[in-house]
């Protein structure tokens, strides 16, 4: 895509549902999936990004602004001045707010991160969803996956029995 | 005509969230064992008793923490604090002989529960990765599967941490007895383990020469009775050892006035 500002190249995301998004290069490659085609010469014009809907797209491009390390005049500025550690205590701050969302989005938050490769966001989301799943046992794990219990009596009676020690 | 009304909209009901069904297919198993692999090891049993899809997450998870005490109510720790209490004063004397039995019980069933999950996770004949495997379990028991889970994991599933810690199941003043493993050995080729960190506690340490790779060791809790030469065999045993930790270890003062450690590297 046409560069922008000095040294700044845009790159254009499609979703599927027709919405485009321009982002900043540097932003677009926290994705180790974008970061390949990107090597690869497959990125002139507009990458199509299947699977995942402008909504959620736009939320992973959230993420990847906020988290793309801050290099160049503005980012090295902002160092200067604040120190690292709180620089990483405030990110942790802005993440706690950024997963408050419901089940179903945080599902579609951790497929696309899974499908973009982008680690930081897997790690969020899935941690998260533990946590959830330690605060309310089992039934958060059913209703997270939305999952139905197909086992048969019998064969849930005897795992249910060889793990008893979970259900106490 | 209402009851018509009644069934019809009971039959609509399950279909209100259609999209829902499918979330769990829509994840590859790679994806589920990244998420849910970060579970603690009992929900991850627990978990595998939702659907079949999850059935074989305990054998994929890649480090296993096993603990007795995760399987002991509080009520539990309750009639323990009496029991500690009760020891150690003149005027409950009379009631820790009332209280051990129940104790015990407690302590049995969970120990029970504990081994169910234990052959279960072994019964499984196929070949598992797992990095790290904790384990706690109470003194007395004499199962064997918690044992040939240990040789399990140290010779066929690759672990590089172990930690075995025997609870002691006496009151804090007692006597407390130390836990040997069968045969005194907790691999059948050490040569080919790849353990690197093994931490005991209140275990007397198995005869540790041939593990290669060990580098570091933590003994813990162990009693007085125990002779200076356990101690000294396992370092001699251990080229490669860079960390050792002794936490509250005594050894036996009539054989060996002083603990000696030949460390060449």
């Amino acid at each position: 895509m046409a560069t922008r500002e000095a040294g700044k190249k845009m790159i254009m995301l499609k979703s599927p549902d027709g919405m485009e998004f321009e982002v900043e290069e540097a932003v677009a490659m926290e994705s180790q999936t974008i970061r390949k085609m990107i090597e690869d010469d497959c990125a002139d014009t507009a990458i199509l990004i299947p699977n995942i809907n402008s909504k959620i797209l736009s939320r992973v491009i959230e993420y990847c602004n906020k988290h793309v390390p801050t290099t160049g005049a503005t980012g090295a500025a902002a160092s200067d001045t604040v120190a690292p550690a709180a620089l990483a205590e405030d990110l942790k701050i802005w993440d706690a707010e950024f997963i408050k969302v419901n089940r179903a989005t945080r599902f579609n938050l951790i497929q696309a991160a899974s499908y973009l490769n982008i680690k930081g966001l897997l790690d969020l989301t899935s941690q998260t969803t533990i946590d959830t799943i330690s605060d309310n046992s089992l039934e958060e794990i059913r209703s997270f996956l939305s999952t139905k219990n197909d086992y048969l009596p019998e064969e849930e009676q005897t795992i249910r029995r060889e793990n008893q020690w979970a259900f106490q | 005509m209402a009851r018509k009304d009644l069934s019809s909209r009971r039959r609509r009901l399950p279909l209100r969230r259609p999209r829902d069904e499918d979330r769990l297919n829509a994840l590859s198993d790679d994806l589920i064992l990244q998420i849910l692999g970060r579970l603690d090891t009992r929900s991850a049993l627990g978990a595998a008793a939702l659907c079949r899809r999850l059935a074989h997450l305990p054998r994929e998870l890649p480090a296993l923490d096993l603990k007795v005490s995760d399987a002991l109510p509080p009520r539990y720790r309750r009639w323990l604090d009496l029991l500690n209490e009760a020891v150690t004063s003149d005027a409950l004397r009379g009631c820790s002989r009332r209280l051990r039995p129940i104790i015990g019980r407690y302590e049995r069933r969970a120990m029970r529960a504990m081994v169910s999950s234990v052959r279960s996770l072994r019964a499984r004949r196929h070949r598992r990765a797992c990095s790290r495997l904790s384990l706690e379990f109470f003194a007395f028991s004499t199962s064997a599967s918690i044992n040939r889970l240990v040789v399990d994991a140290v010779d066929s599933w690759g672990v590089e941490d172990l930690e075995v810690v025997a609870k002691s199941t006496e009151p804090i003043t007692h006597l407390r007895p130390v836990y040997t493993f069968p045969r005194g050995r907790i691999s059948r080729k050490p040569g080919e383990s790849r353990l690197r960190s093994l931490k005991l506690v209140n275990c007397l340490p198995p005869p540790l020469d041939g593990f290669t790779a060990l580098t570091t060791l933590l003994l813990r809790d162990l009693p007085c009775s125990t002779p200076a030469a356990v101690y000294e065999g396992v370092v001699a045993a251990c080229p490669q050892l860079r960390v050792l930790h002794l936490v509250a270890c005594s050894f036996d003062k009539d054989t060996a006035r002083w603990l000696v450690f030949d460390a060449p590297m």
